[in-house]
């Protein structure tokens, strides 16, 4: 990390994850909500990095690659649940599946 | 503190606004293209951010897998879904903005109070030294654009620190007398290896090392996304034709159909097109059946 102050690249992580963290509670929108939850695995993923380079270990990145994956079966599953939920719901709304009649 | 790299810093800041940007521009657009667009946009400027820090392997997998593969996926399903007006005015009905103004503006002290923890903590605390020491380390990297200036800017900071004439010494010195008053960086700085520990062989390396047993969680993990989506997005009229009708009848019949529909038989006849008008009529049938187990959730597709 050549010349860049670490506190700087956490806040930004700390940044991107509030924003993040803003979308998936004002939303309404799934799809909205499956992209502010990317948003939030992206920032702690840049967290893993700046640690990584501030070390000046590895095992940053490797735990980005484990992020990587996790949001990539996240992403793959929520969207199945979204298209089940339209066949079901015909909307996106999340409110409209918040009854939860067990 | 920036003006002793002015490349790599200058680069890092403006990717840093780009990202928080257009990060806000996703969280507020009411549009779903739009969004995604600023997503790609947000994730590109992350992706150049891992490029400034030294870790051009993740700034790869960054631009490959999260703007790439991810959010074609999320592309594929908003075209698929073809949203529309509908959710435009819906999305627009919750983003009024005099809703926003008290939690914007309690949000913006939180992120305040956050920025001044720490940028401009006093440098007494364990925070400040956990916090400015890497950068010296990370300077004192071959592979490093840092010149002597930067070292001489660098030092006027660290001056606050308890350890700050740590960073007026030349970066062999630094390399070679490492300050017992940070253990966890000692190795780092005696390890005349960690300047080629970003690499992405010693990623790989310590990829298939010590976490292997991670990369077999994350395999595992994998196939589980791949069965769940599996599962998840079959349509309903190849469920219909795979799920056999008695299992249907005694399940899931006297259960979730006897509420909406009278007769159960009848009604896995129908055609789903009756959902499209009835939207409500949907919701008691999926969550009385969805507690049983996943070959109920099935039987529900075929018994509708």
């Amino acid at each position: 990390m050549p010349g860049i102050p670490p506190e700087h690249a956490i806040l930004l992580a700390a940044v991107l994850f509030l924003l993040g963290l803003t979308g998936v509670l004002v939303r309404r929108n799934v799809i909205f909500i499956l992209m502010s939850i990317e948003i939030m695995l992206n920032a702690a993923g840049l967290a893993f990095i700046v640690a990584g380079a501030a070390w000046g270990q590895p095992d940053g990145q490797v735990m980005f690659i484990f992020i990587l994956s996790m949001a990539a079966a996240e992403v793959s599953v929520g969207l199945a649940l979204v298209l089940r939920m339209y066949h079901c719901f015909k909307t996106l709304d999340a409110d409209a599946a918040s009854k939860m009649r067990g | 503190m920036g003006i002793g790299n002015p490349n790599m810093n200058v680069i890092f800041y403006i990717s840093s606004a780009i990202a928080v940007l257009a990060t806000i521009l996703v969280t507020t657009r009411v549009n779903a293209i739009h969004a995604l667009l600023y997503l790609v946009v947000s994730l590109l400027a992350v992706a150049m951010v891992f490029f400034t820090l030294g870790a051009p392997f993740a700034a790869a997998l960054e631009v490959v897998i999260y703007a790439g593969a991810i959010v074609v996926l999320l592309v594929f399903v908003v075209m698929m879904l073809n949203q529309g007006p509908v959710s435009i005015s819906q999305e627009r009905a919750w983003l009024r903005p005099r809703m926003w103004i008290g939690p914007g503006i309690l949000s913006l002290v939180l992120l305040g109070e956050l920025a001044y923890v720490l940028v401009g903590q006093p440098a007494s605390s364990p925070v400040g030294q956990l916090a400015g020491s890497p950068v010296r380390q990370s300077a004192s990297q071959p592979v490093s654009r840092s010149d002597q200036s930067d070292q001489s800017d660098r030092s006027d900071q660290s001056d606050r620190l308890p350890v700050g004439q740590l960073a007026g010494r030349p970066v062999s010195q630094s390399a070679s007398q490492p300050d017992p008053n940070l253990p966890l960086l000692r190795s780092a700085i005696r390890n005349p290896q960690s300047a080629i520990s970003q690499s992405p062989k010693a990623v790989g390396l310590a990829l298939f090392g010590p976490y292997v047993i991670g990369v077999e969680l994350a395999s595992l993990l994998l196939l589980a996304g791949l069965v769940a989506a599996f599962h998840l997005g079959k349509h309903e009229d190849t469920e219909r034709e795979s799920a056999s009708q008695p299992v249907g009848q005694s399940a899931s019949s006297p259960v979730g159909q006897s509420a909406s529909h009278p007769v159960g038989q009848s009604t896995s006849l129908q055609p789903p097109i009756s959902l499209i008008r009835n939207p409500q009529s949907a919701i008691p049938n999926l969550f009385r059946l969805s507690p049983d187990s996943g070959l109920q959730e099935k039987e529900k597709g075929g018994a509708r």
